[in-house]
């Protein structure tokens, strides 16, 4: 399987009469745009704004972020179950505008109606400041401000106001149809030295049985009761993995991370220079019985065995019931003679002295740290400053407890509890400026 | 929480879906439950049904909480009683 990625540089975004890239300027007809989004019948209103890197911004109710990517060949269409078919994605050419976002900003009907969809608690995304936690900060933003249809259920509101932002992306991703790539990278995994380390990456991946929207899709599936599977990094980059629109929140990942997710990139650049790429095993975690997460990971281990894996990195997200299955697919590894690095945030708890995992193996004993979830604890809360200007709602409510006020958008802030409200504070793969410090 | 009211000389039988987490955090008797959503019962069976599956549990952590132990122990309606190791 063998995919180019070709980037088309954008340094600039403005509004105008046709849509398509003029040199590294993106334009785009406000019209054009809108009409497209309000194809969809569960979407009621959209407005679309410009927003600069580095401007002193607030973006709320963030629930997604896009890189523009589109299929040129090779089959299916990137973000594939939402744009286009469920057919297989990962070989050919994908176009991708470098240094531009497409970011969804959408309220919350079943919230303000009661129903305690506390998981669609207020987002936000600050383009500068010690906020600046995500890749907008350093790209031209082009910003959906999404009103969804006040009668439609919970699940039609997920996936319109995701699938509107992917739309858009593919169309804006669609102007480079034509013209030539500043630059190419090559993925693929050919067979190389052998003397070299095998390697398998373990995409820990949590679900939420009892939501409607269990948290986690594969081409546009829903995955829930599943076992673990094989995945070609590239189908990855051509964004079959994607979360539910929740971005901030702890168990949710944007599009922009599933595509450019730091671990599988890292591991297909270094192929045949200093590891041997087996490509990703998915890992459903957060079973919720003791035997689902045994067999769980017993298969992982069964299949990177297969694969005659030497190693393995894991990385997880959510909470300390889905670490237990990384832990015991650490230990299935190991018992396998596969060695294990596991990567996992650390929970230190109200000093930053405590225990920082839940749960560990004897054969855990080679553990990265990507920051600790509650660091505010020790070292006080995060402080964003006023901003001139903001994107989306200007009243926002950033405790999702029942009955919590609405501040204003415009004025100081402070991030406390589990940093949930802020897009990027949570940096499970690694991929930005989050990290540790030993002392 | 078990370890500190054991520690006061009170017996504690901890009911939960993941035994090997409370063994883990020195829990000292556990009792086997059903899943994390639902340690006491089978929300999808019928009411009969779950009513026994609610009634076998109480019951083993009864009968863990009469019972004298020198190292932690596993109580479980499928497995009985059994030591556990991580």
């Amino acid at each position: 399987m063998r995919l180019e990625l070709a980037d088309y540089k954008v340094t600039r975004i403005e509004f105008g009469a046709q849509t398509r890239l003029n040199g590294t300027t993106l334009i785009i007809n406000k019209e054009e745009i809108k009409g497209l989004v309000l194809s969809d019948a569960r979407i009621a209103d959209v407005d679309i704004h410009l927003v600069e890197r580095g401007e002193n911004t607030r973006i709320t109710q963030v629930r997604d972020i896009i890189e523009p990517r589109t299929k040129v060949n090779g089959g299916g269409q990137v973000y594939p179950g939402f744009v286009g078919s469920r057919e297989l994605v990962g070989q050919g050419t994908t176009n991708r505008l470098a240094g531009a976002l497409v970011i969804v900003s959408a309220g919350v009907p079943h919230d303000e109606a009661g129903g305690g969809h506390r998981q669609f608690s207020d987002t936000i995304v600050d383009i500068s400041g010690p906020g600046a936690l995500t890749a907008a900060s350093d790209s031209e933003n082009v910003v959906l401000v999404i009103k969804a249809d006040s009668n439609c259920s919970y699940m039609d509101y997920v996936t319109a106001i995701q699938s509107a932002g992917l739309k858009v992306a593919n169309r804006l991703a669609g102007t480079t149809l034509e013209l030539t790539a500043d630059n190419v990278e090559c993925f693929e995994l050919p067979p190389v030295d052998p003397s070299l380390p095998k390697v398998v990456y373990f995409l820990g991946v949590h679900t939420t049985a009892h939501d409607p929207h269990p948290g986690t899709t594969f081409y546009g599936l829903p995955l829930r009761e599943v076992l673990p599977f094989w995945v070609h990094p590239n189908e990855m980059i051509d964004g079959a993995f994607l979360s539910k629109p929740i971005i901030g929140s702890q168990a949710s990942h944007s599009a922009y991370e599933w595509a450019t997710h730091p671990v599988v990139l890292s591991m297909c650049r270094r192929h045949g220079k200093d590891i041997n790429f087996l490509g990703v095993i998915f890992q459903r975690i957060r079973y919720e019985t003791m035997e689902g997460k045994i067999l769980a990971a017993t298969q992982a281990a069964k299949l990177a065995k297969q694969l005659n894996a030497d190693g393995a990195v894991i990385t997880w997200y959510f909470s300390g019931n889905a670490f237990v299955d990384v832990m015991l697919t650490t230990q299935a590894c190991e018992r396998q003679g596969i060695k294990v690095v596991t990567m996992t945030p650390e929970y230190s708890n109200l000093t930053g002295k405590e225990y920082p995992l839940v749960f560990t193996v004897p054969e855990a004993v080679s553990v990265v740290s990507t920051g600790n979830c509650q660091r505010f604890q020790s070292e006080g809360p995060i402080k964003l400053p006023a901003v001139d200007k903001v994107v989306g709602a200007e009243e926002i409510k950033l405790d999702p407890s029942p009955g919590a006020p609405k501040m204003s958008a415009y004025g100081e802030f402070e991030i406390s509890y589990l940093l949930r409200p802020l897009v990027g504070a949570i940096d499970k793969w690694g991929a930005r400026k989050v990290t540790t410090r030993e002392y | 929480m078990a370890k500190e009211i054991e520690r006061v000389g009170i017996p504690v039988a901890l009911i939960t879906a993941l035994e090997l987490l409370a063994l883990h955090h020195g829990a000292n008797r556990v009792v086997k439950g059903v899943a994390i959503p639902h340690p006491c019962g089978e929300p999808e069976a019928s009411a009969e049904d779950d009513l026994k599956v609610r009634r076998t549990i109480i019951d083993l952590a009864l009968e863990a909480l009469q019972t004298e132990i020198v190292e932690p122990k596993v109580f479980a309606r499928d497995f009985g009683v059994y030591t556990a190791k991580l």
